[in-house]
């Protein structure tokens, strides 16, 4: 039982960060592309 | 329309998701493993979306290659980066199904071995395109997506190819458990989509930012020129 919930919760945790990641990259991306040449 | 589908297939997704996992709580118990035989219903879609997402990287590879156009690049790159994510939960959870069915957490055995080397591999591939040069970035990216494919009819046969391998070759289920798993491959294979579809609209920001400073630069650049050619 244990390791099957262990399972469920890693994979969600896995997922969850992956998706935060995506969003921080768009809008470091989005922000980079509004600074314009340095 | 764009994002109103975006919003739409996201909603769907995480719905069916939901309801998977609904399913997954609600499916019969199997009498030999017990309640650990439920990590299948997210190993096996994972892993399955592994191969799919390695296949796109592959064919998208050759379509870079053949047609020079970027987004074909950019649906490389993104198919092998959520490929990696599935990959990854595939490593997870299998040790934890692996440390009821077999009474360890990791065994050198075939199947294992062949995923966790097509893992290395494949992370290899991110390690190398955002390490070289910008103007080669893609053509090489594209040649190691198609050489990398070699690891998948190998990780999908090793478990025929190798005697004295561990993993099942395959799952014998009843019919509320198969189609509790056939309802969890479509929600994750629907999932893979709108993640693959969120991955590839970074790369096209990000190319449109690399372009939109490009073309800054140029023109500052062409400013400059004929302030000096002015200035002489």
């Amino acid at each position: 039982m244990t390791y099957a919930v262990a399972a469920y919760v890693l994979a969600a945790v896995i997922w969850a960060l992956y998706l935060f990641s995506l969003r921080a990259r768009a809008v470091r991306v989005k922000g980079r592309a509004l600074e314009g040449p340095r | 329309m764009m994002t109103k589908l975006r919003i739409g297939l996201w909603t769907v997704a995480l719905l069916m998701i939901g309801a998977s996992l609904w399913f997954v709580v609600g499916a019969p118990v199997e009498a030999q493993m017990g309640v650990v035989q439920k990590i299948s219903y997210i190993h096996i879609p994972s892993a399955t979306m592994t191969l799919l997402a390695f296949a796109l990287t592959f064919a998208a590879s050759i379509a870079y290659l053949a047609t020079r156009a970027w987004i074909w690049d950019a649906v490389a790159a993104s198919a092998c980066e959520v490929g990696m994510v599935f990959a990854t939960i595939v490593l997870v959870s299998g040790p934890l199904w692996a440390r009821s069915a077999w009474n360890t957490w990791w065994t050198w055995e075939p199947r294992l071995t062949t995923f966790l080397i097509l893992w290395v591999l494949y992370g290899g591939y991110h390690i190398v395109r955002s390490s070289v040069a910008e103007s080669s970035k893609r053509t090489i990216s594209s040649v190691l997506g198609i050489v990398l494919f070699v690891n998948l009819p190998i990780v999908w046969k090793s478990v025929e190819w190798w005697r004295g391998s561990l993993h099942p070759r395959s799952v014998t289920m009843t019919g509320d458990m198969r189609a509790t798993l056939t309802f969890s491959m479509m929600a994750w294979l629907l999932f893979f989509a709108v993640v693959l579809w969120e991955r590839l609209r970074l790369e096209v920001l990000q190319n449109a930012a690399e372009t939109a400073v490009r073309e800054d630069y140029a023109g500052e650049a062409g400013k400059a020129a004929r302030r000096e050619g002015v200035a002489r």
